[in-house]
Order: structure tokens, then C-alpha cells, then sequence
């Protein structure tokens, strides 16, 4: 099993559910770090800043559905990995509809033991996309250093405007994120 | 100066902090990163009075991995896991008194 670490996003609200979905993450890598949100407000505040490999999600939620979960990671997220992992998605018309969407597959709550065996699945497909995710964010990174670097060299010294071009910097800096 | 409580984090070092049973306390930061050497300072003080919860200092630059698995390109940040998972991620400076809240809500 590989040493890099596996972020796994799980959009979940039961508890106990939760800590089975988590167990069966572990076998499949444990070199795992996960984020949890039960909610949408919290699903919407989490997951983009996470940056997960993969999402798990629940379809049926205090207040959203999987679905509005699907798009909202399309939108935000590219081509990040969805899965279904949900008790009632037991109708063919309702498996169509998620795929259709874009999710990566699902898994009924009844077949958890079967989740390494699909991780390792969808992980094998989007290892291209993963590994074009990991070369655009290391490119952001050394820019970002670079610049911080660069904005705390300019505020050691003094010449006429360096405020203001470090003010500049620091504003271009904040808004690359 | 750092205190024996604080520990240096590095990119071989990751997995015993995921691993870390309770509550861990990591800060990514720089030498040249003026809110972080603050907060550095401010962990130090607050490791000695939190001992059950693990406290580490990981540099931007040192720790690639590090900062991809916590996705922070942008020092300081500070990050709380507890059991394998993220549960909070505060990016820019944070005072003591915003620390310490931290800790005492997920304590």
C-alpha cells in the first residue's frame, strides 16, 4: 500500500455509520486523514478547503440530498472522485440518475465490507487526474512561497513605495489563496 | 527557543500524527512568516498546559507533503486532528485566547 496519505471527505450524519464507513476506509489504506460534515452548511464550509481525494456520501441528509452533494463537488472540485454509500438507493431509476450525474459508484450500507474493494476501483481510474491534481497544487505552493518569501524580504528594507508594493503583493498573495 | 513539548513535524513524521490517539495541535509556518513565529511562541506556552494534547510545528517550505495533505500554501495555519480527522483549519494569525478556544471546544 502506498505511504502517501489517503484524504477521504465522508458526508455522513449517523453516527455509527460514520465509524463502520471509516473502518472499512482503514483497510483499504491506513494512512488515511479524514474530514466529516453532517450537514450542508458544514459539507459546503469543509470539503473545497479539504481538498479530498475521494468523497463518501450518505444520499439522505438532514437537509440536502447526495445529489445537490454530486453537483455542488462538481462544481467545486473537478473531477474529485464521488461515491454513494447509502441505505435506500435501491431503485434502478435512482442508480441511473447518479451515475448519469457523475458519481464514481455506489455502495449499499448493506455491502460495506465491499468498500476497499471499490476504493481500489475508482482510485485505479482517476489516478490520472489525481496525479494531475497533485502537480497544479505543488506548482501553487512553490508560487505562493515564493511570494510570501518575496513580501517579507520587501518589509525588511526601505526605499520610496515599498509599502505599497508589498501592500500590492500581499493583496495578489491573499487572493491566490 | 522551543519547548520539550512542542515537536518539530516533518514530512516523515506525518503518519504519527494521524495516527495520534486524542486531540493534536499543528502549526504550518515559516521563518519568515511573522504571525507564525508569533503563534509558534504562543503553542510553546500553551503545550506546557495542555498535556494530554500532542503539539507540533511543521515548516512550509521543509514539509511538502505535509502542507498538501493539510492544503495550506499560504502560512500560518493551524490545524486540529483528532483520531485521523480534520476537525478544524484556521488559516492567518490566531490569538491566544482563539487557540485556546480551539483546544477547549474539541478537548
Amino acid at each position: 500500500m502506498s505511504e502517501e496519505i489517503f484524504k477521504v471527505f465522508i458526508l455522513e450524519d449517523m453516527p455509527v455509520d460514520l465509524e463502520l464507513v471509516k473502518r472499512q476506509v482503514r483497510k483499504f489504506n491506513p494512512n488515511v486523514l479524514f474530514a466529516v460534515a453532517r450537514h450542508r452548511s458544514e459539507f459546503h464550509d469543509k470539503v473545497t478547503n479539504f481538498q479530498p481525494d475521494i468523497v463518501l456520501s450518505d444520499y439522505n441528509l438532514p437537509d440536502m440530498n447526495g445529489l445537490e452533494a454530486l453537483v455542488y463537488v462538481r462544481e467545486h472540485l473537478d473531477s474529485t472522485p464521488f461515491v454513494f454509500i447509502t441505505g435506500i438507493l435501491n431503485d434502478e431509476e435512482k442508480v441511473a440518475e447518479t451515475i448519469l450525474n457523475g458519481a464514481s459508484g455506489y455502495l449499499l450500507k448493506d455491502n460495506l465490507r465491499n468498500l476497499p474493494e471499490l476504493l481500489e476501483a475508482v482510485v485505479q481510474q482517476s489516478q490520472q487526474a489525481m496525479a494531475q491534481r497533485e502537480n497544479d497544487w505543488e506548482r501553487k505552493r512553490v508560487n505562493q512561497i515564493k511570494l510570501r518569501k518575496s513580501i517579507a524580504m520587501l518589509r525588511q528594507i526601505n526605499f520610496p513605495g515599498s509599502d505599497e508594493i508589498a501592500l500590492s503583493l500581499q493583496e495578489v498573495a491573499d487572493d491566490l489563496g | 527557543m522551543q519547548g520539550q513539548n512542542l515537536k518539530q513535524i516533518n514530512d516523515t513524521k506525518i503518519s504519527e500524527l494521524l495516527t495520534h490517539a486524542g486531540l493534536s495541535v499543528l502549526l504550518i509556518t515559516s521563518t519568515w512568516d511573522g504571525h507564525g513565529i508569533i503563534m509558534r511562541t504562543l503553542l510553546d506556552g500553551l503545550s506546557n498546559q495542555y498535556s494530554k494534547v500532542f503539539f507540533g510545528v511543521a515548516d512550509v517550505e521543509d514539509s511538502p507533503r505535509i502542507c498538501k495533505v493539510f492544503n495550506v500554501t499560504n502560512p500560518p495555519g493551524l490545524l486540529l486532528v483528532r483520531d485521523g480527522e480534520l476537525i478544524e483549519r484556521a488559516m492567518g494569525a490566531v490569538g491566544v485566547s482563539g487557540i485556546v478556544d480551539l483546544i477547549e471546544r474539541n478537548s
